[in-house]
């Protein structure tokens, strides 16, 4: 496990998120600014800064946790068709709310990363896909982008370098689904969010049909930092293949909640206790999930067991996975069934429509999920909502059919003793309340 | 050339198909509902899920192309779990109107329902239903017995050429329709009700009129039509109860002009090709 001051994290993507005024690009500058990426196009070739990023381990921080590196060297290079790179900030989780930090206090941080990468994989185009709802933050990107033409930042011949990139701001409507990578590139195409089949992968075929990445926020953040300080910089944090920091949201019922970066590797049971302050006064946890609702939920034990690490491995272990990194906290005041029934809620809400298992079956799951909360549910119905969520699971165009299914697996699996009191009782659990 | 095993047999196919086309070289059947021939898979129904050697998840015939050495299964036991799963989701909402569907015994859904479908089913909550709208005198549509498999969708934009219909809403209150008025206008308009999988597209001058398996069908022709297109007439008791374009394999043939498919129910308009 790595050693680690828990009481006060360390920082590389939110080094300057405590600076005030970082979002104006000459405050940006004064802190060494876009120094790396002028560096870089005036001095590397594009493939080194890819093998660069490999050898760093970088891995997406959007959910999927693939390798960036690799996944920037699947653009063909003989391709005569434009590329371009994709800002995902289409941040709709529910429990994850990290990205948006970076957003609003840091954007040249993100402008600089998309410049390298967009440099890397021979990209002269680049979009930032925002949230709808993020108003607020969609001006400041805005502005940044804005400031950055003016300063030569963006545009031609940038950072008195001989490389092209203009960089757009697209806001959406304010669909999760919309943050699916191939979601996202028909919605800014201008059509209906609707994933696509792969393959073709959008490297190879993705936004107008050219060769595209897609990128979450904190991932292209941390890229001009490994630029700067080497692969090696980088792997100073983090295990071997869980490489570097990673931003957690953490939100519920605990003391502290906020967004914290760690290092990866680091003991789930003393960030819980020691960063975030442990649970409320008089309470303890019940279950917790840790990267954003789309994972499996697990209880207090295997949360706090030794082998709960912040890693992508650690994580797997006991039954879930980091995902992107947001940590829900129930404790022993709430009602999983009730819980469950507002995931299930948002599933359904949110499916596209476009395949079968999902369309239908996420309704269902929540239908059912209600009726079990309110009192009305039969007894095989536990096994029921088990069986519909394993018919959807694997089974659909886009994980988020998969991310509907999870919880519903997961939560009947570690917590049926309170699904059947509902069935047997017709009301929730004593001292569980509705949230 | 690729070598695949599909099922146990070794088959010789061209590389690049289809795992769709390679199983129906060889004569296994795998069933589809959003993929026609007409246009690039879809891959939303779900239904033609098969095994691949080596890929964890099932996948889908329709858009995986074959590869040297690939091993698949069409019918093993996980194949058959997968279709059933998307049958009880196909039809929890559908209203199960069979006897008086005029799609009835042309249906894929019914046919797959027999198949793959369950005795008991399992949905208790209120099925969903959908307000009637009415679309002229040409298309009934009844948006209940839909299963989303947007091929009438497709075939508007890529055929017709006009984008005129589409997606409504999302989840499970997805609707198709919207701009469904003006598919009328389109001279070709019909055409989505012999590419409607199921009933929810179905002819209005048709309704009701007879039952299916009562028609003679016969291929015929109409000399005065400028598109000469390749009907097939459903002819009971020596009356033309109505006309469809040429279905093989359930793929039309052609599409077929809205004067021919709604005009012309005398049978001295027609050459029979008998
Ligand atoms: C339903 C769904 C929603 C998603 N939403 C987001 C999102 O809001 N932000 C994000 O960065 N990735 C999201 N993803 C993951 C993206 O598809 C994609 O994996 C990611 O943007 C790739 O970037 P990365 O390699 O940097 O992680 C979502 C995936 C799914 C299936
Ligand atoms: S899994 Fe759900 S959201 Fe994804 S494509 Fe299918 S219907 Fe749409």
């Amino acid at each position: 496990m790595i050693d680690f001051d828990y009481k006060n994290p360390e920082k590389i993507v939110f080094k300057n998120i405590d600076i005030p005024g970082m979002r104006y690009v000459a405050n940006y500058r004064k802190k060494g600014g876009y120094e790396t990426a002028r560096t870089v196009i005036a001095e590397w070739k594009p493939d080194d800064v890819i093998e660069e990023v490999k050898k760093s381990g970088l891995r997406g921080r959007g959910g999927a946790g693939f390798l960036t590196g690799l996944k920037w060297s699947f653009i063909p290079k003989d391709s005569p068709l434009p590329k371009y790179l994709i800002c995902n900030a289409d941040e709709s989780e529910p429990g994850t709310f990290k990205d948006r930090e970076i957003l609003r206090f840091d954007p040249h941080s993100l402008i600089e990363g998309m410049i390298i990468g967009a440099y890397a994989i021979g990209a002269h185009q680049g979009y930032i896909y925002i949230r709808g709802e993020f108003a607020q933050e969609a001006n400041v990107v805005n502005d940044a982008i804005e400031e950055a033409y003016k300063e030569g930042v963006l545009g031609k011949s940038i950072l008195k370098t001989n490389w092209d990139f203009d960089l757009h701001l697209y806001r959406g409507a304010g669909a999760y689904i919309c943050g699916e990578e191939t979601a996202l590139i028909e919605s800014l195409e201008g059509k209906r969010g609707h994933p696509r089949n792969k393959p073709p992968f959008p490297a190879v075929q993705g936004f107008n049909q050219s060769p595209t990445i897609v990128n979450n926020v904190e991932t292209l953040a941390a890229v001009p930092y490994i630029l700067k300080y080497g692969a090696q910089g980088y792997r100073k944090y983090g295990t071997e293949k869980s490489a570097g920091t990673k931003l957690f949201s953490v939100c519920g019922l605990i003391k502290k909640p906020g967004v914290y970066e760690v290092p990866m590797g680091i003991s789930f049971k003393r960030f819980l206790y020691e960063t975030c302050g442990g649970p409320l006064e008089g309470r303890e946890f019940k279950a917790i999930i840790p990267g954003g609702s789309s994972v499996p939920l697990i209880t207090r034990e295997m949360a706090e067991s030794e082998e709960c690490t912040m890693d992508y491995e650690g994580f797997q272990k006991v039954g879930t996975m980091l995902g992107s990194g947001g940590v829900i906290v129930y404790d022993n005041s709430v009602c999983i069934v009730r819980a469950l029934e507002i995931l299930s809620r948002f599933y359904a809400h949110e499916s596209c429509g476009q395949c079968t298992p999902c369309r239908e079956g996420t309704g269902w799951l929540y239908k059912v999920l209600h009726r079990i909360e309110n009192g009305l549910g039969h007894p095989d119905e536990i096994d029921l909502i088990v069986d519909i969520a394993n018919n959807i699971d694997g089974e659909t165009i886009c994980p988020l059919g998969d991310a509907a299914a999870w919880p519903v697996q997961s939560a009947v699996k570690n917590f049926r003793s309170e699904f059947e009191y509902h069935i047997t009782h017709h009301t929730c659990l004593p001292g569980t309340a509705k949230y | 050339m690729a070598k695949v095993v599909i099922d146990g047999q070794q088959v010789e196919v061209r590389e690049g198909i289809t795992i769709l086309w390679a199983a129906r070289q060889i004569g296994k059947y795998i069933p589809t509902f959003c993929y026609y021939p007409w246009f690039p898979p879809q891959g939303n129904c779900r239904i033609c899920q098969v095994e691949v050697k080596g890929i964890p998840k099932l996948q889908i015939a329709c858009n995986i192309p074959v590869r040297d050495g690939m091993e698949i299964f069409t019918e093993n036991e996980r194949v058959i779990r997968a279709r059933r799963a998307v049958m009880e989701f196909l039809l929890i909402h559908h209203p199960l109107d069979c006897p008086i569907c005029d799609q009835s015994s042309e249906c894929d859904l019914q046919d797959l329902a027999f198949r793959h479908g369950m005795a008991v089913g399992r949905y208790r909550e209120a099925k969903r239903t959908f307000p009637k709208v009415d679309y002229g005198d040409k298309i009934a549509r009844e948006m209940n017995r839909c299963i989303h498999c947007r091929r009438c969708i497709k075939l508007a934009e890529d055929y017709m050429g006009v984008e005129v219909i589409g997606a409504l809403e999302r989840g499970d209150k997805t609707e198709i329709g919207a701009y469904i008025d003006a598919i009328i206008d389109s001279e070709w308009s019909g055409n989505v009700i012999d590419i409607c999988p199921v009933g929810a597209l179905t002819d209005k001058k048709f309704r009701f009129s007879s039952r299916v398996w009562d028609l003679d069908q016969v291929n015929a022709y109409r000399p005065d039509c400028p598109h000469q297109c390749k009907v097939r007439l459903g002819i009971h008791r020596g009356k033309i109860q109505r006309v469809t374009a040429r279905i093989y394999n359930g793929v039309m043939e052609s599409m077929i002009c809205d004067d021919c498919r709604f005009n012309h129910y005398n049978l001295e308009d027609w050459v029979l090709e008998v």
